[in-house]
């Protein structure tokens, strides 16, 4: 399953729409840093509004892509978590810190878009 | 023993002993639940004022409530109004951190208002941590702070990257 | 009774078995956060039968009574079981360089959750439930 990476001038916007096996979501972390890398973007925004489960795995590579993108030398905003999957990762134990979030994806470009700014 | 959803059940991981649902939890599922509005005051910022006794259960709907209308109305900011709590005991601190925490992986901050001197005596006295909170006195400061918190459009985290 | 099972033999098999989960649920009346409870608890059981026995097989049966809406999911596998139980569900143990995050964040999310286990046979038992309106 590949979930498309869309370029939007200098940064880069994904949808996790699809319910990802852990291999599907070991391939979204590397295209994303790919794509990161290949097109030289500022930063991206992945939503992920319409996933239901966020287990301690895909908790994991969420956490991970975001500071692999950082250590690109980019930003990356995680948006649209629902409110039942951050209740659940909390009673789980396994919060996203430091990990930039947004509510929804118009929020979430700005929030890129400041993130950006700040860090040049 | 621990509670979830409201029921309290016994966990075990060893084999014998029968799952004993906790009576008094059972009879207070029963009673009717007093709602709690949330209320939208302004573009992105929600206000969900408590009143009245919070258990255990009520607790947990209210956090249920808050992250739901957050998503509901795209807010960024939470204001949690305790005015009208005579009581906030350790569990509801627990609810509390643990909402404030979700509302913030999912892009949205939470400022408590309301606490009154003898609930931060009883807090700091148990021990509950709310220093990493936004917490204001009252309602008027707290929606101060939270057109402060939308105005600057990017309030960054000074937390490590956890992996 | 209303009763699926899921055979778990690779990784679309643990999206197969939390999806049934979150399904029997929505249709059982619990609302999103017991379906995302029960479906993040199904992920990280089936996973842990793929990762450390192989294959298996996930059971979820709707265990209603009367007044209760109830849920039981067994996950149940013939891989080498689990050696110490206690430490298995403490916060940070893996032995598959994993977070060992699995075990002990279900617990935190059902209402009843239970593990037997002996070389050949591990079997984790686990139920979420809610008082009918
Ligand atoms: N079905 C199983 N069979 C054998 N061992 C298991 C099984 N499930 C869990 N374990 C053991 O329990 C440990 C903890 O599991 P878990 O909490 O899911 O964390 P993780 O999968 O990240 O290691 C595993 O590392 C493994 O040693
Ligand atoms: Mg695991």
């Amino acid at each position: 399953m590949k979930i498309a990476i869309l370029k939007l001038r200098d940064i880069l916007l994904t949808s996790i729409h699809v319910d990802l096996t852990d291999e599907d979501a070991l391939e979204f972390q590397a295209d994303v840093l790919e794509m990161v890398k290949k097109t030289e973007a500022k930063g991206i925004v992945i939503d992920i509004t319409a996933m239901n489960v966020v287990d301690s795995f895909m908790a994991r590579i969420l956490n991970e892509t975001a500071s692999m993108v950082k250590t690109l030398g980019a930003e990356a905003v995680i948006c649209g978590m629902r409110p039942e999957v951050a209740l659940t990762l909390v009673e789980m134990g396994r919060e996203l810190t430091g990990v930039e979030t947004a509510v929804n994806l118009e929020q979430g470009v700005d929030k890129l878009r400041e993130l950006i700014k700040r860090r040049q | 023993m621990i509670e979830e959803g409201g029921l309290i059940m016994e966990k075990e991981q060893t084999q014998g002993a029968a799952q004993v649902m906790d009576a008094r939890e059972q009879e207070s599922l029963s009673l009717i639940e007093l709602s709690t509005p949330a209320l939208k005051v302004w573009d992105e910022i929600v206000l969900v004022p408590i009143v009245g006794v919070v258990d255990t259960k009520r607790a947990q709907q209210i956090m249920e409530n808050l992250l739901k209308s957050i998503a509901e109305y795209e807010a960024r900011v939470a204001i949690l109004d305790v005015t009208g709590v005579p009581v906030i005991d350790t569990r509801v601190a627990h609810h509390i951190t643990k909402t404030v925490t979700a509302a913030r992986m999912m892009g949205a901050e939470v400022v408590i208002t309301g606490v009154s001197p003898e609930a931060a005596q009883t807090l700091t006295k148990l021990h509950v941590d709310l220093s990493s909170i936004s917490t204001r006195g009252t309602l008027r400061a707290g929606l101060k702070e939270a057109f402060a918190l939308i105005g600057s459009r990017v309030e960054p985290r000074d937390e490590g990257v956890d992996s | 009774m209303n009763e699926k099972a899921v055979k778990i033999e690779d990784s679309r098999d643990v999206v197969r078995a939390r999806h049934e989960g979150r399904e029997m649920a929505r249709k059982l009346g619990f609302g999103p956060a017991d379906q995302a409870r029960l479906a993040t608890a199904i992920s990280e059981l089936t996973r842990n039968v793929i990762q450390y026995a192989g294959k298996g097989v996930c059971v979820i049966t709707d265990a209603s009574e009367m007044g209760i809406a109830k849920i039981r999911v067994r996950v149940e596998d013939h891989g080498p079981g689990i050696a110490d139980i206690d430490q298995a569900i403490e916060p940070g143990f893996s032995t598959g360089n994993g977070l060992g995050a699995g075990l002990p964040g279900t617990r935190r999310l059902v209402h009843e959750f239970r593990i037997d286990s002996k070389p050949g046979h591990t079997v984790v038992s686990i139920a979420i439930v809610r008082r009918r309106a």
